[in-house]
């Protein structure tokens, strides 16, 4: 099994050897070893807790390649209209094409491309496989700091577009978020069509300072055969706020990992998600929640919704740390099967260090509630148009964390697009 | 208006309604009366079409004058309901995320496309709720909140009545709606149903108490006893019912004498 592991990785490998890394210019060193950890490591396999419902094989043993971006063009243009924003930083198979910032952001806000990270930074860049063929061939590297007191209300649109086939994306995005700052991101993960192939893992570093609020909308939305991870770690400092929603609407292949660390007194975070897999998909959601500091709390809540053969996955951890005294967590994750071949396998685990604490978690995986269909029924409401409410109706705990209406919008048009919705549209066919 | 005849109908294989008939005619007020277990609230949910039950035998025709008549066992539950049948639930189901308000548009928005009708206005939709949640007296907070999520039983029951009048039925059933009712909810109950009474529409009213028909006063009242009605009167009827009880019924339809 060793061996045939090893085996992926170097035929992974074998097509990128010589291709770029975005962090070459700078941290030569890192990227070098990098590179040879790459070539010992093996991919994780389902035999890891970590990875038991995700498999790797169809990204290990793939040639990817690293692709010049190519020029945006209609395909790759905004899909988000009406979105107002700060600004706009687009990225095409991983590669930086544009960045736009209003003039209110131009003032508050630095950029940095050229791949030069800060010390304190440079241990994040080693860790597990695909953590170090991330930092071996990065296809680009963002820094984006909020200045202190800025307030951003509107949000920067970072946009990820794929177009092409045995695509690697690896883009590392760092945000500082200054003290008694404000600012919120939307970040969408896109193709351009639907025979694209790729596989992206963006890294997202994000600091939050005292007294500093940070919102992130995430948006998935790929067709076609894309493989997406996304590893997030985020630090929080004295009353500070962070919100993230997570929505996973479409892709054959979606893993998160948040990881949130509470670090200084009265922090507060709030994690909400969708996932909504069908055909063979695969969503996996593994976050980490660590309460290091008295006084904090946290708020997860993550809903799936299954259908046909596809696959969801929920593992959710919170660690209370011994000082952390007077921590609230809350964690909850739903799940509705809307097919009998779908699968959900779902894994709240909390591990409370600190005996002041208040602290819940539960889960539920079940179907539609037919009594309640029936309801429905028995007023005129046709079966479709029944089930779709009853599906808005569990999906709206979460959509309605998302604050921005466009984005909002956004969503729920994709949905309805999918026949998961109940709307004006559906009603008036 | 609506004619059962002969019906059988069991569940899990266990016969409860054996043979049952009965004719409704136009702006009647039917009471059905019976011990537990008689088969009440099995009629209710065949006449809306609840699947887990099965008709072996029997018919069921749903009429207007000038329409054809509709075999409403041909009928999935929602077209019962855009023809005109109505039920109130004994238990009415909670329906978190769903608001009452969105729920009863996206009813009236169905049943009348059903009839041709282009959906109500956003401020017609508004009038009527506002209209109809009057009969019943229902604070305009609860239209607003999700489906009888939260809400007490008189409001639960005084929820179906309000969508009953938003729906406008020709047939309404009433299951047990005043089970659980303290008297003022019952009163409530019952003057929002005799302000729809009308010569179009006509009220299966199934109770096992002769109070709630002190309130609504029925036209005919029978006893259903072992899935089938054995006997029909007046008002009169469900008065000698409580002043008896049920030990004669059975007595007169001992096995022997059927």
């Amino acid at each position: 099994m060793e061996t045939a592991t090893t085996a992926n990785t170097t035929s992974f490998l074998e097509a990128l050897q010589d291709q770029p890394s975005a962090l070459s210019a700078h941290h030569g060193q890192q990227v070098n070893d990098a590179r040879s950890m790459s070539a010992l490591l093996p991919f994780p396999t389902t035999k890891s807790e970590a990875w038991k419902y995700t498999r790797t094989g169809r990204i290990s043993n793939q040639p990817w390649r690293v692709t010049p971006a190519p020029a945006p063009d209609e395909s790759t243009e905004n899909r988000l209209t009406g979105l107002e924003t700060s600004g706009r930083i687009v990225f095409i198979n991983g590669q930086l094409s544009s960045v736009q910032l209003s003039e209110e952001a131009r003032a508050c806000v630095r950029i940095e491309t050229d791949g030069n990270l800060p010390v304190r930074l440079l241990p994040q860049l080693h860790g597990d496989t695909f953590n170090e063929i991330h930092t071996g061939w990065c296809t680009s590297v963002m820094q984006v700091h909020i200045a202190e007191g800025a307030h951003l209300h509107k949000p920067l649109q970072l946009v990820h577009v794929i177009t092409g086939t045995q695509v690697l994306a690896q883009p590392l995005l760092v945000i500082t978020a200054a003290k008694h700052s404000v600012s919120a991101f939307a970040e969408t993960f896109i193709t351009a069509g639907t025979q694209d192939h790729s596989f992206t893992h963006r890294r997202l570093w994000l600091d939050i300072a005292e007294n500093a609020h940070v919102r992130f909308d995430k948006i998935q939305s790929e067709s076609g055969e894309n493989f997406l991870l996304n590893r997030e770690q985020v630090s929080l400092k004295r009353d500070a706020r962070f919100r993230i929603n997570t929505l996973s609407l479409n892709g054959q292949w979606i893993r998160n990992e948040l990881s949130i660390s509470l670090e200084g007194e009265n922090a507060e975070a709030g994690l909400y998600g969708l996932f909504l897999p069908a055909g063979q998909q695969t969503i996996d959601n593994h976050t980490r929640v660590d309460h290091k500091a008295p006084h904090c709390e946290s708020r997860e809540l993550y809903k799936g919704m299954l259908r046909d053969q596809s696959t969801g996955v929920f593992n959710g951890k919170v660690f209370v740390h011994p000082d952390a005294q007077k921590t609230n967590a809350y964690q909850s994750n739903a799940n509705i099967l809307l097919s009998d071949d779908a699968q959900m396998y779902t894994k709240p685990e909390l591990e409370i260090y600190a005996d002041d604490v208040k602290c819940s978690h539960g889960t539920t995986t079940g179907q539609l509630d037919e009594a309640a269909v029936f309801y429905l029924k028995s007023r005129g409401i046709g079966e479709e148009n029944a089930r779709r409410l009853l599906t808005n109706a569990f999906l709206s705990d979460v959509l309605k964390e998302v604050e921005a209406d466009a984005l909002r919008d956004f969503v729920l048009r994709n949905l309805s697009e999918r026949g998961l919705l109940y709307n004006e549209y559906t009603a008036a066919e | 208006m609506l004619s059962i005849k002969n019906l059988h109908a069991s569940i899990e294989g266990k016969e409860i309604l054996r043979g049952l008939s009965l004719e409704i005619g136009p702006g009647e007020v039917h009471a059905i009366m019976g011990p537990n277990g008689s088969g009440k609230s099995t009629l209710a949910s065949v006449l809306a079409g609840r699947e887990d039950y099965e008709v072996t035998d029997g018919t069921i025709t749903l009429s207007k004058e000038g329409e054809a008549p509709i075999d409403l066992l041909s009928l999935a539950p929602e077209e019962r309901s855009r023809e005109g049948l109505f039920l109130a639930f004994q238990y009415p189901v909670e329906i978190p995320g769903v608001s009452n308000l969105n729920f009863l548009k996206a009813a009236l928005a169905e049943q009348r496309k059903h009839r041709g009708l282009d959906p109500l206005t956003a401020r017609e939709f508004l009038n009527l709720v506002n209209e109809k949640s009057r009969l019943v007296e229902l604070d305009g907070q609860l239209a607003n909140r999700a489906v009888n999520e939260g809400f007490s039983g008189g409001e639960k029951k005084r929820n179906e009545i309000f969508q009953m009048a938003m729906l406008e039925p020709r047939l309404a059933i009433l299951d047990e709606t005043d089970s659980g009712l303290d008297i003022d909810a019952l009163r409530i109950v019952a003057s929002g149903v005799n302000a729809l009474r009308s010569k179009d529409r006509s009220f299966v009213v199934i109770t096992h108490y002769q109070r709630l028909l002190e309130y609504i006063v029925p036209d005919f009242v029978h006893v259903l006893y072992k899935g089938r009605i054995v006997k029909s009167g007046g008002r009169e009827l469900a008065l000698e019912l409580e002043a008896k009880g049920y030990d004669w019924i059975r007595e007169e339809n001992q096995p022997a004498s059927v």
